[in-house]
């Protein structure tokens, strides 16, 4: 390792600073938010929405997960000064919309969810519920990365740059959450 | 099962794929972003700078009554202080007695304080061990008009002696008023009515 380098690393291990990251896009885009850019903001919905939404949909009700998105991007354009870690934007998005679907899920009344085209693909839909439903009584960490993965369609490296947990947990968490809701749905036990 | 494609859609598993293809009903399509509310920011800058302005004048004000409170209290203290200083300060000096007016200040003379009254008095009339009870009373002299005609630093001394003596009665005024506790009329001919 050069002088140089050394000297900088102890420089900012002194001030108790890790060595400065790379700037990720989104945290570039949330400088644009900040400074009043909305079609940086457009951006940034277009990028994160679709893990908000399956963290949401994890949660509560599908009919109520549109609200609780907009209300999740609303209340992170309020707050997007209070950000100290702008690179950390993933996992502080994914943050909030955990919190709002439990404050959600609190306030709710208790409801049974009825498919929407039940005439229609009935057997499809109900099957899709199905899987819903069994993924939904998995624990939060299980059940929040499958819908990322399953219903989302993102892989684990982006569930990971998403919602800013570790590459090495995502996997996990797929790979038992996987298993758990082929118990549940009776997979294993056919095959 | 295969993790791999569990993990990053590498090869196939056809069960996974099967659960992929019956959730793809609830995957999220794609909305319209949101209506930004406007310009939070510049609201939270209002209020912040409300703040600070509210604070200002909250602290001028503030600051405002305790200097002029201060003020109300120390004032009279340094006001006597200065008057004293004044009185002490007014030089001694043999005045031609012909000229000036000659001035019996009882009280003055009791409480020793103004000198240059003292001496006056002590040059004019030597002997006199009984001083009338006047106070503050200017004679002037009818009989001798042009010996009034003064130098200019004669002037300037008669002024300082005139200033000094108003000064001392003034007080001492004060002081006997706040001794005696009496409501008495203000003004020496108001007294001797």
């Amino acid at each position: 390792m050069p002088d140089s380098e050394m000297t900088t690393n102890l420089y900012l291990f002194a001030r108790g600073e890790q060595e400065a990251s790379p700037v990720k896009p989104e945290a570039l885009l949330v400088e644009r938010i900040c400074c009043g850019d909305d079609e940086a903001f457009s951006e940034f919905y277009r990028m994160f929405a679709p893990m908000v939404h399956g963290i949401v949909l994890a949660r509560v009700s599908r009919n109520d997960v549109d609200d609780i998105i907009q209300e999740v991007f609303i209340s992170a354009y309020r707050n997007f000064s209070s950000l100290r870690d702008k690179n950390a934007v993933g996992g502080w998005l994914a943050m909030i919309a955990r919190n709002r679907a439990t404050e959600f899920f609190r306030q709710s009344k208790p409801t049974e969810e009825l498919a929407e085209d039940v005439s229609q693909n009935g057997s499809s839909l109900a099957r899709a519920h199905e899987i819903l439903s069994a993924i939904r009584c998995c624990p939060d960490a299980y059940r929040e990365t499958l819908v990322l993965r399953l219903v989302e369609g993102m892989t684990g490296p982006e569930i990971a740059e998403r919602t800013g947990l570790t590459p090495e947990s995502v996997r996990v968490n797929l790979h038992r959450g996987m298993k758990l809701l082929r118990e549940k749905l009776g997979i294993g036990v056919r095959s | 099962m295969n993790d791999e494609y569990l993990w990053n859609k590498t090869g196939s598993d056809a069960e996974i794929e099967g659960l992929e293809n019956a959730l793809k009903a609830f995957r999220y399509r794609e909305a319209a972003a949101p209506r930004i509310p406007v310009r939070p920011a510049s609201i939270k800058e209002n209020r912040s700078r409300n703040f600070w302005r509210f604070s200002f004048a909250f602290a001028f004000a503030a600051a405002a009554v305790v200097v002029l409170s201060g003020a109300w209290v120390i004032l009279p203290a340094i006001d006597s202080s200065i008057s004293d200083r004044a009185v002490n300060e007014v030089p001694l000096q043999k005045l031609p007695l012909a000229d000036i007016p000659i001035i019996y200040t009882a009280t003055a003379i009791k409480n020793s304080q103004p000198k240059v009254i003292r001496e006056s008095v002590k040059i004019r009339q030597p002997d006199q061990t009984k001083i009338r009870p006047v106070l503050a009373v200017a004679k002037s002299l009818p009989n001798e008009p042009s010996h009034l005609q003064l130098t200019a630093e004669e002037k300037y001394a008669y002024d300082q002696l005139m200033l000094a003596l108003s000064i001392t009665s003034s007080k001492l005024k004060i002081v006997k008023d706040t001794v005696s506790q009496i409501d008495k009329p203000n003004t020496v001919v108001e007294r001797y009515r």
